[in-house]
């Protein structure tokens, strides 16, 4: 402990003068408190959070460092305005809640390795949230995470660290596999978010969790663009955002405002007060263990009675809290309330829609689905590309909160597994490709929404020219066969290559060269 | 963004010169506000071997005292390292044999160089470490170097980071 106050006063020896006033004062409090772990955790987010916004560049100036006291009288205000909200909006406190809980907005998402700590991929929301120095900041975060869960691991009893915190921004670590993501919002994330956030990298490290294992630095190797496809829809977290904004009215709004003038002093007694409930608090937050509670409040009672407020997801969650605390010593009166009904109306449908539009943008997926309420049922239809996708699919979808009964009807798309092989300086097809043939085009019309990919390749003997040629002609022909047999014309992308393909094995050169004067099908993922 | 990142850690007791050899090296780096915080600094160098282009980040560990055993979570998935020894530490073996177990503790032996600093002061000064290359093959070179004057720094990086790939 001596160690990290000694290393927290050579900060502040460091430190540019203005700051210096408010690290004194943190550090009084720690040496106070010296034998308080979590407070010098508590001491050394903010601190972190600095030394992160100090080098990110110019996006980052607004939400620099708060103290952690002026967040917590945020709660209160931010508590205050909602039930203003419901008054006036006439809709229920939980809805708003809900929304409440959407309302960040994600502006820059690292994809970073999580053993050396070097960035695999960056994501902006915009120009204006670009990082300097991504490859710094990435290795940086490592370093920090790393730092900080040591010692948490080595201090406290605490998990993971997963939220740096500072001003009114957060960096939300979610770590799976050998990756981890850190993703920078504005807001804290509450379940929702948090949620969907661990929902794409499950996505991503069932998908791509082999060459993730693999990276040595050398990010060629990564399918960058399919990985980055699936990391871009949490960008849409922050239309929801827009959403709420857009349905309060400007009277109310102004209304708003002025309540909220005239009883902030009240708050900030009111702020007062509740440092002493904090204690409390904590031993009974200690209580909880397996059940959580969203949007919590505590406030005080007459003859020290405490009451908490907030929201639990599942009644079966709301009836293990109470069972908790008839059990406890602690006199805390119960007024929180599950919103498993209403999750299951709005919250469920929504994650069902999210997850399904972030699977239709993998390349090669086309998914339907029918989701019914009342039997908290779901049934989904549809073509993925692979077996791979399928299981991720159905992985994801049964670990949407809430639903209980299945129907799952995906298909996998074919392989085409056989080659049509020409004769040398031909592109005559044989007769007995005819079955073939008549096979692939019956697979082609039940899948018109794809296109297939028709590559004609030649052996190396000859001119680049004549080959490049001749192999256009072979796709050509087959192209043509399979139009006889029913085909759209422009169902096809045509493809020639003077050379012989990559797939072929070298068993011996005069072998090569048969296999290598072919034409080969395969699907071309992308809808048009 | 550049295709190719390394790792590149930074070992070397307290005070050998490990800092001041990155700031010769290196264009960018975070300040050393932080490093009596968390025991390591990074630092990004752009380099060009042969025709391939490559970010190096170096991370420096703070360096172990006889109380302070280095943060061996950083060294963690490094794929180079530099071994930096004082020329006045005249038990230099054993320094080395040290670094080089706890390096190999953490990650799979890694391309490594050796590096005596601080060779202004004692310009005449010769390692003997035939012994200690055939004993451990990732060694893959020896510098003798300045951070002062800047002699061999230079090599000494670009070295490491050929070995790498
Ligand atoms: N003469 C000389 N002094 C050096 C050299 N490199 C570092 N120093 C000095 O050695 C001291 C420690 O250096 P520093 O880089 O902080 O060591 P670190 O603890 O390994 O990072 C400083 O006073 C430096 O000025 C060098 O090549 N020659
Ligand atoms: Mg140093």
């Amino acid at each position: 402990m001596s160690e990290e106050l000694k290393r927290l006063k050579n900060l502040i020896l460091e430190e540019e003068i203005n700051s210096i006033a408010q690290l004194k004062k943190r550090i009084a409090i720690l040496e106070e408190e010296s034998n308080n772990k979590e407070k010098v955790i508590d001491a050394l987010y903010p601190i972190m959070g600095n030394m992160i916004s100090r080098y990110v560049g110019e996006s980052f100036k607004d939400f620099m460092y708060d103290l952690n006291e002026k967040m917590k009288l945020m709660v209160f205000i931010k508590a205050f305005i909602r039930k203003i909200k419901a008054k006036f909006l006439g809709i229920s406190e939980i809805e708003l809640l809900l929304k409440d809980s959407l309302i960040v907005r994600i502006d820059t998402i690292f994809l970073i390795h999580k053993e050396s700590g070097l960035l695999m991929i960056d994501l902006y929301r915009d120009h204006t949230t670009k990082i300097k120095e991504p490859e710094m900041v990435a290795s940086m975060l490592s370093a920090i995470r790393s730092f900080v869960n040591e010692w948490v691991a080595e201090n406290t009893k605490m998990g993971e660290v997963n939220t740096i915190e500072y001003g009114n921004s957060s960096i939300y670590i979610e770590s799976a596999g050998s990756c981890y993501l850190a993703v920078v919002m504005r807001g804290t994330p509450e379940f929702m978010v948090k949620n969907k956030i661990s929902k794409v990298l499950e996505y991503i490290i069932e998908i791509f969790g082999y060459q993730i294992g693999k990276f040595d630095g050398d990010i060629t190797k990564l399918d960058i663009k399919e990985i980055s496809t699936t990391l871009l829809t949490l960008f849409d977290i922050k239309e929801n955002h827009k959403k709420t904004k857009g349905k309060i009215p400007f009277l109310s709004k102004l209304v708003l405002f002025i309540l909220f003038l005239i009883p902030t002093f009240w708050f900030i007694q009111e702020y007062r007060e509740n440092l002493v409930i904090e204690k409390k608090r904590d031993i009974f937050i200690d209580n909880l263990k397996d059940v959580k509670i969203y949007d919590m409040e505590i406030s005080k009672l007459k003859n020290n009675k405490i009451s908490v407020n907030g929201f639990v997801m599942s009644d079966n969650d709301l009836e293990n809290l109470n069972f908790k605390l008839q059990n406890s010593r602690l006199k805390i009166k119960n007024r929180v309330t599950s919103i498993e009904s209403s999750l299951v109306t709005t919250q469920i449908q929504k994650e069902v829609d999210k997850s399904i539009k972030i699977f239709n943008k993998i390349e090669g997926s086309d998914i339907e689905y029918k989701f019914d309420n009342s039997l908290k049922y779901i049934s989904i239809k549809g073509i993925v590309a692979d077996k791979k996708r399928k299981n991720s699919l159905i992985s994801i979808i049964k670990n949407i909160y809430g639903l209980e009964n299945f129907n799952f009807q995906i298909e996998t798309l074919p392989i085409f597994e056989k080659q049509i092989y020409f004769d040398n300086n031909e592109f005559k097809i044989k007769d007995k490709y005819k079955i073939l043939l008549d096979k692939y085009a019956k697979i082609m019309l039940q899948y018109t929404q794809y296109y297939v990919r028709i590559t004609g390749y030649t052996n190396e003997i000859g001119s680049t020219l004549v080959n490049k040629k001749l192999s256009l002609n072979r796709a050509e022909m087959v192209k043509e066969e399979l139009v006889k047999r029913g085909i759209n014309r422009d169902k096809f992308i045509l493809d020639s290559v003077a050379s012989e393909p990559k797939e072929i094995l070298i068993l011996s050169t005069k072998k090569q060269k048969e296999l290598s004067r072919c034409v080969i099908f395969s699907w071309e993922l992308i809808k048009k | 963004m550049i295709k190719i990142q390394k790792k590149v850690i930074l070992i070397g007791n307290f005070s050998v010169g490990k800092t001041s050899l990155i700031k010769r090296f290196v264009e960018n780096s975070f300040s050393d506000d932080y490093i009596s915080t968390i025991g390591v600094k990074i630092s990004k160098k752009n380099v060009q071997i042969y025709d391939q282009k490559a970010t190096l980040l170096i991370w420096d560990i703070e360096g172990a005292t006889k109380i302070k055993p280095i943060n061996t979570i950083y060294a963690r998935g490094a794929h180079g390292a530099i071994i930096v020894i004082d020329v006045q530490d005249k038990k230099y073996p054993e320094q080395i044999k040290e670094h080089i177990r706890i390096c190999n503790s953490v990650v799979k032996e890694i391309p490594s160089v050796l590096v005596f600093n601080k060779i202004d002061l004692e310009p005449d000064f010769r390692a003997n470490i035939e012994e200690l290359k055939s004993q451990y093959p990732q060694i893959k070179g020896s510098f003798y170097t300045s951070a002062k004057t800047g002699e061999e720094v230079e090599e000494m990086f670009f070295k490491i980071a050929k070995e790498i790939k």
